[in-house]
């Protein structure tokens, strides 16, 4: 029975400053894998289907496949076909009327060398509503005694009817406020600067999809019900938390086959240790028709998806991190580099004279951290 | 009749005319096994008429055992009385006059020449039974000068070509019994071990001998021996001086060369000192795992691999107690203490006929019995525990106690880590043990023994463990006549854990699960005049098995409870053994054990559909038994059988063959045994899986420096061994057929072994290769592993080497080291890497078709002891520890993490630098007490 990870760290009974190394395996096979990932949702609109095949472990790509039929089909033998949008990127526009709860679907690809692939049919099953996000704030110990770091833990609770779903994996997606520390009022173009006063590239929106899975269940559970299911940390390490932080909530329902799936994958993202059973590929629904034995990575799934959105004011009691910058102040444009633009501030009086403040682009322009200055509609 | 005290020297006044020799014997007939001597006296008089004259006070405790026609009574006498220390008189052909002292002389001096009652009791004086002054006696005189020891009498020797000489060797000083010391016969080549109680048979013919009595840590002791008879000889050993002879590290070289035994190791209590150890805890199984063929999954993880096994194919036993846990704090030390140990047997290939019910290895560990003479004390702190023992006699030289206790004080350990939530976890374990032995007469030996150990781990605020240990045995040793000897055991033994789940509070959950264990045990040993050593025995074994039930824990959880279930079962074994010594240089043994096993209800079974897979959605119907109904059985008829073929005086060749059958197995699909593992018994549906074990071996000796070496070649083949289903819950179903798989493995090895017991380097040298394999097919998709294929087990880690080195620079200072090579353990890696909504996930090898990192360990020690005064109140010693010199990270595992949706692999060591600790250990008296 796999014991908590922590375990591991327990076995480090002696302070051992790097008993944990990283560690790059010899890995002397490939398999080139045929991986097929889709999903189909109660929502009409777009629908994609990926077709890649694996690549070597000390070689990670994506290796799309192009050139695939890929259709998807009801129950009742209706077919829809997907267009290559992007390479191995396969696109549908399913309307609503092919859609609905308590279909089954089933996905069909034939791949440029002739294999013929099929998933089985998964069913789309009522997912209960989104019913409560919060947050508590939590400290958390660091291998320095003396200092406690903070953040919110996010939760869910859920209470599903007998008869909908039993099993949920939630996709989320962040949106955070963040600023640059400085304006900028002068720009540094290679041939001497423009003076730009008021200029304001210094608020930004992040929005992302997490890259976690998570998943639970209330297989196992007498009543279709959660209570405080975890969610997402957030940590006052970094400037999520800075201004407004905002969590974007889509609830899958899932089949039981379905949940399988991703909590494996869930598991095998973190594998190998002493208290944990052994790894081993995680294998969905899609098989090879005319070859069974073929390993097939990937799943295709249907699901009713919910969502819902919270949004957090930073209120809170401890200290956020910033972006942290650091200015120098330069007399002359010689002591610029060459990797122009670069952005300062005019000390000089008047401005926008020498000397001026300047240092990493990031300081003065926010969309460098990847965000973008667009406030978002619900902001 | 009126029994009277008839004074020796009144009987020589009175007779004028003494009639002996063969025609004044009086013959009768009867079977006495074991009766009291009164009762023997009067059955004979009854039959024969004769008068029997004595003191009661002498005869008390004395037993009789003759059986047969026309028994020749001077012959009983002889054999009852003498080694009792009286003598008697036959006059008149129908009176018998004993004497408790002076021999009766029966004919007037210088009448007749030097009489065979002159040469009897000649033999009197110096045979039969050594008391323990004369014990004493004979041991203060120097050595060098050989003294003859005399053992029976002539006239019962007459005509008889065989003599059975039965007795026990002791430490002179604690009257503590030897364990694996020797008696070897030097004329004969031959010679004979003592068991745990230090006792010994051995049939010779009559004449005159050379013997040898070795014992590791004794001082060797030689004297000419005439055998005219079977008798009682025993012997009391002292304790070396020169200390360096004391690191002898195997039981002793008549095994290595002689027995029929392979793949066995002996080591007692001393390597404990001198193998370099972790922490500062002198650890049994830590020293185990030194020996070829022997190998753990991780530091610090819990349980041994013998052979390429699984952890759960060892039984390990302390004083016959079970310990279905043998680890303290997930595996870092070892559950009992080791101021308690005495000796510890690890039998890897061909098991005894008298142990079943493990298929990879016995590890039989007994424990010091107590000093008889003289209460003391030892005890010693390291940076985690501390430990007590006291001992001493109860009735002085008859009976005597021992307890001992360890405490570990772990916690501050944990308040040093630099991960917060070990910070706010809290480790404690402690041990109990105690053994008391009474020795009533010198043919009975009862022995009764207690044990607990504890532990108790909280992790942060999401997991508690608790386990716990507890187990008794009261063992009744009975030599019963000079040819048998018996032993009969009843044992308790039980595990148990609860553990507290919280990490999700809608799952949060608690489980307490239990495992008990009866057993009644007879094992007889017989000794024919003949070539034969027969032993044979039977044992019952109840265990009542309690899974628990997973129930809510919390106001906030929902979880379902699930009656997890209780199990219960009877397993019963007899057998029947014999080591023949055909020629000097050829012995067998060949035996059989058989075996049944019933599970018992209550108990309900699925039954899945012809040709499905067993899964939930197949069941067709249920069975239910009642209580105590049987709802499955097994049996196993298991050969044994061994040949040794003795190539030289110090070589052989021998070859050996078993089938062993186990009944249980521990529901673990994680590669290191955790505190959650639940032992499960077979069942309607889960067969018990066997072994057949094949082993050669050759052995030589080189006498001349206590050089003894060992190459043992095996290969075994276990059948359905249980293997799990991915992803299977113990803690979801009653129903374990539902999680589990049955399939094969295969293991082959050679083992060599160089060890030297004397002298001021000893140590051994150990490397193996080894191999091991399982092989899991299903007609059902997704079942097999590996497609069905055969992969490297968990164990499989072919080269293996294990140097342990003693140096005695002087009496005081040793320095020992420690060097350890291992293949990597296999584990299964991720060999390539795709993309599923833009984050990065691994796709696996084939299981455990890779392996981490090698492993190499060097550690030293050293010991300093304390002075040699021979009058101080205490002697203390440090041990000081370096524990990974090199301070190589060994690779503990190899894990991969999904970091941010890319992969990254991680290597995870344990004692990634070099630990280096100090311990203390007292003990009362000075260097040489025990």
């Amino acid at each position: 029975m796999p014991v908590n990870r922590y375990h591991l760290v327990l076995l480090l009974l002696l302070v051992c400053g790097s008993c944990i190394e990283p560690y790059e395996p010899e890995i002397n096979e490939s398999q080139d894998v045929l991986v097929i990932s889709g999903v189909v949702t109660d929502q009409p609109g777009f629908h994609y289907v990926t077709v890649s095949s694996s690549a070597p472990y000390n070689l990670p790509e994506v290796r799309p496949v192009s050139g695939c039929v890929v259709t998807v089909e009801d129950e009742s033998g209706q077919l829809r076909v997907y267009e290559e949008q992007a390479p191995g990127l396969y696109e549908v526009n399913l309307e609503s009327s092919f859609l609905g709860v308590g279909k089954s679907y089933s996905l069909y690809v034939v791949t440029p060398n002739g294999g013929e692939y099929r998933s089985e049919y998964d069913t789309i099953l009522i997912c209960a509503p989104v019913d409560t996000i919060f947050y508590e704030v939590q400290s958390q110990g660091t291998s320095d005694p003396a200092v406690t770091n903070y953040g919110i833990q996010f939760y869910n609770n859920l209470e599903g009817a007998d008869g909908e779903a039993r099993s949920f994996r939630w996709i989320l997606t962040e949106t955070w406020e963040y600023n640059s520390p400085f304006s900028a009022d002068v720009i540094f173009d290679g041939h001497g600067y423009g003076f730009y006063p008021g200029y304001e590239m210094n608020f930004c929106y992040m929005t992302q999809q997490l890259n976690s899975l998570y998943t639970a269940s209330t297989q196992a559970l007498a009543d279709n019900r959660l209570n405080k299911n975890a969610l997402n940390y957030v940590s006052n390490q970094s400037p999520r938390l800075s201004y407004q932080y905002s969590l974007l909530i889509e609830q899958q329902s899932l089949t039981s086959e379905a949940y399988t799936y991703w909590d494996k994958m869930k598991t095998n993202s973190n594998g190998g240790g002493l208290y944990e059973t052994q790894p081993s590929s995680t294998i969905g629904n899609i098989y090879n028709i005319t070859r069974p034995d073929e390993k097939v990575l990937g799943c295709f799934y249907a699901t009713q998806v919910k969502s819902k959105r919270i949004i957090v004011e930073n209120t809170f009691d401890f200290d956020v991190t910033h972006f942290k910058c650091r200015l120098d102040t330069i007399y002359s444009l010689d002591d610029l580099g060459s990797a122009f633009p670069y952005y300062g501030i005019s000390m000089g009086q008047p401005p926008p004279g020498p000397p001026w403040m300047t240092g990493a682009n990031q300081c003065f322009d926010c969309q460098l951290y990847g965000g973008s200055t667009v406030k978002p509609e619900y902001w | 009749m009126i029994r009277k005290l008839v004074i020796s020297i009144l009987i020589s006044l009175c007779w004028g005319v003494v009639l002996r020799g063969q025609g004044s014997d009086i013959h009768f007939d009867g079977e006495f096994y074991d009766v009291p001597f009164l009762e023997f006296v009067e059955e004979v008089e009854a039959q024969t008429g004769a008068s029997f004259y004595f003191l009661e006070k002498w005869i008390k405790g004395i037993r009789v055992t003759a059986s047969g026609k026309d028994i020749s009574l001077r012959q009983t006498l002889d054999k009852t009385l003498l080694p009792a220390g009286l003598n008697y008189v036959l006059i008149n052909s129908n009176q018998i006059y004993l004497s408790d002292q002076v021999p009766i002389i029966a004919t007037l001096p210088g009448y007749t020449e030097k009489t065979a009652v002159v040469e009897e009791s000649l033999d009197l004086d110096q045979s039969g039974s050594i008391t323990t002054t004369e014990q004493k006696y004979i041991d203060g005189r120097k050595a060098g000068i050989l003294e003859t020891l005399y053992v029976g009498n002539t006239r019962e020797g007459e005509g008889k070509s065989n003599a059975v000489i039965h007795g026990k060797l002791t430490d002179l000083e604690t009257n503590e019994p030897l364990i694996g010391a020797t008696i070897y016969f030097e004329e004969l080549k031959k010679g004979a071990a003592t068991d745990v109680d230090g006792r010994y048979n051995i049939i010779v013919k009559p004449g005159k001998y050379t013997v040898e009595f070795k014992c590791m840590g004794m001082e060797e002791k030689s004297c000419y021996l005439e055998v005219h008879s079977g008798g009682n000889l025993s012997m009391a050993l002292e304790k070396s001086v020169i200390s360096l002879t004391e690191v002898v590290v195997h039981a002793n070289r008549y095994h290595n060369v002689r027995g029929t035994q392979m793949g066995f190791d002996r080591l007692n209590y001393k390597i404990l000192k001198e193998v370099p150890v972790v922490m500062g805890e002198r650890d049994i199984l830590k020293v185990v795992q030194m020996l070829p063929g022997v190998q753990s999954v991780g530091e610090g993880a819990a349980g041994f691999n013998v052979r390429g096994s699984a952890a759960d194919q060892n039984m390990i036993y302390i004083n016959k107690v079970p310990v279905y846990n043998s680890s303290h704090l997930f595996g870092f030390f070892t559950s009992f203490s080791p101021d308690i140990v005495k000796d510890f047997t690890l039998y890897k290939s061909n098991l005894p006929a008298s142990f079943g019910g493990r298929l990879a290895s016995v590890f039989d560990i007994s424990t010091r019995q107590g000093n008889m003479n003289k209460y003391t004390a030892r005890g010693g702190i390291s940076p985690v525990t501390g430990h007590l023992t006291l001992e001493g006699p109860v009735v002085k030289d008859k009976a005597a106690l021992i307890l001992t206790a360890r405490s570990t004080y772990s916690d501050w350990i944990l308040k040093q880590l630099e991960d917060p939530v070990l910070r706010e976890s809290s480790a404690s374990f402690h041990d109990l043990a105690g053994a008391f032995t009474w020795e009533p007469d010198d043919k009975t030996l009862i022995k009764a023994f207690g044990y607990v150990s504890e532990d108790q781990f909280t992790l942060g605020t999401t997991n508690d463990y608790a386990y716990s240990n507890m187990g008794g045995s009261v063992n009744v040793r009975r030599r019963m006549g000079t040819r048998m000897n018996g032993e009969f055991a009843l044992v308790y033994g039980e595990y148990q854990f609860s553990t507290i789940d919280r990490q999700v509070e809608s799952e949060a959950y608690t489980q307490d699960y239990r495992i008990k264990h009866y057993e009644a045990k007879a094992d007889l040993s017989w000794l024919s005049l003949g070539k034969h050593k027969l032993t044979y025995g039977a044992n019952v074994i109840y265990y009542d098995l309690d899974r628990g039930t997973i129930e809510p824990w919390g106001d906030l959880s929902l979880r379902v409870p699930v009656e997890l279930g209780v199990e219960n079962g009877v397993e019963a074994a007899a057998y029947l053994a014999d080591e023949i010594t055909l020629f000097p240089w050829l012995t067998l043994y060949g035996g059989v054990r058989y075996a049944v096993y019933k599970s018992l209800g209550p108990d309900e079974v699925l039954l899945y559909g012809e040709n499905l897979p067993m899964e939930p959605g197949n069941v067709n119907d249920t069975l239910y038994f009642g209580q105590n109904e049987v709802s499955s059985t097994y049996t196993s008829l298991e050969p044994r059988f061994a040949v040794n073929l003795m190539m030289g005086p110090n070589n052989s060749l021998k070859f050996s063959y078993n089938r062993v059958r186990q009944f249980m197995f521990m529901l673990s699909n994680t590669i290191a045994i955790s505190p959650t593992d639940q032992w499960k018994l077979c069942d309607y549906h889960i067969k018990p899986p066997f072994v057949d074990q094949y082993s050669l071996g050759y052995y030589l000796d080189i006498p001349r420096g206590s050089v003894s070496t060992s190459l043992e070649v095996y290969y075994k083949s276990i059948s359905d061994v249980v293997d799990y289903k991915d992803g299977a819950s113990f803690i979801s179903t009653p129903h374990t057929e539902t999680l589990t798989l049955q399939g094969d493995q295969e293991a082959y090895g050679v083992e060599a072994m160089i060890k030297k017991g004397a002298g001021k380097v000893s140590g051994w040298l150990a490397y193996s290769y080894s191999r091991s394999f399982m092989q899991i097919r299903s007609p059902f998709p997704g079942e097999s592993i590996n497609e069905g294929n055969p992969y490297s087990s968990n164990y499989d880690r072919p080269h293996s080497l294990s140097v342990v080195a003693n140096f005695k620079l002087n009496r005081r200072l040793s320095f020992s080291s420690n060097v350890v090579y291992m293949t990597g353990r296999p584990a299964t890696f991720p060999v390539s890497i795709y993309y599923v909504e833009g984050m990065q996930y691994v796709d696996y090898s084939d299981r455990n078709s890779y392996r981490i990192p090698d492993y190499f360990r060097l550690d030293f020690s050293l010991n300093l002891e304390g002075n040699l005064k021979e009058r101080k109140l205490f002697h203390s010693y440090w041990m000081l520890n370096f524990y990974n010199v090199t301070g190589r990270q060994n690779a503990y595992s190899v894990y991969f993490q999904n970091e941010d949706g890319a992969i990254n692999g991680y290597k995870l060591s344990i004692f990634g630098q070099m630990i280096v600790t100090l311990s203390w250990n007292f003990k009362l008296g000075n260097y040489a007490s025990e």
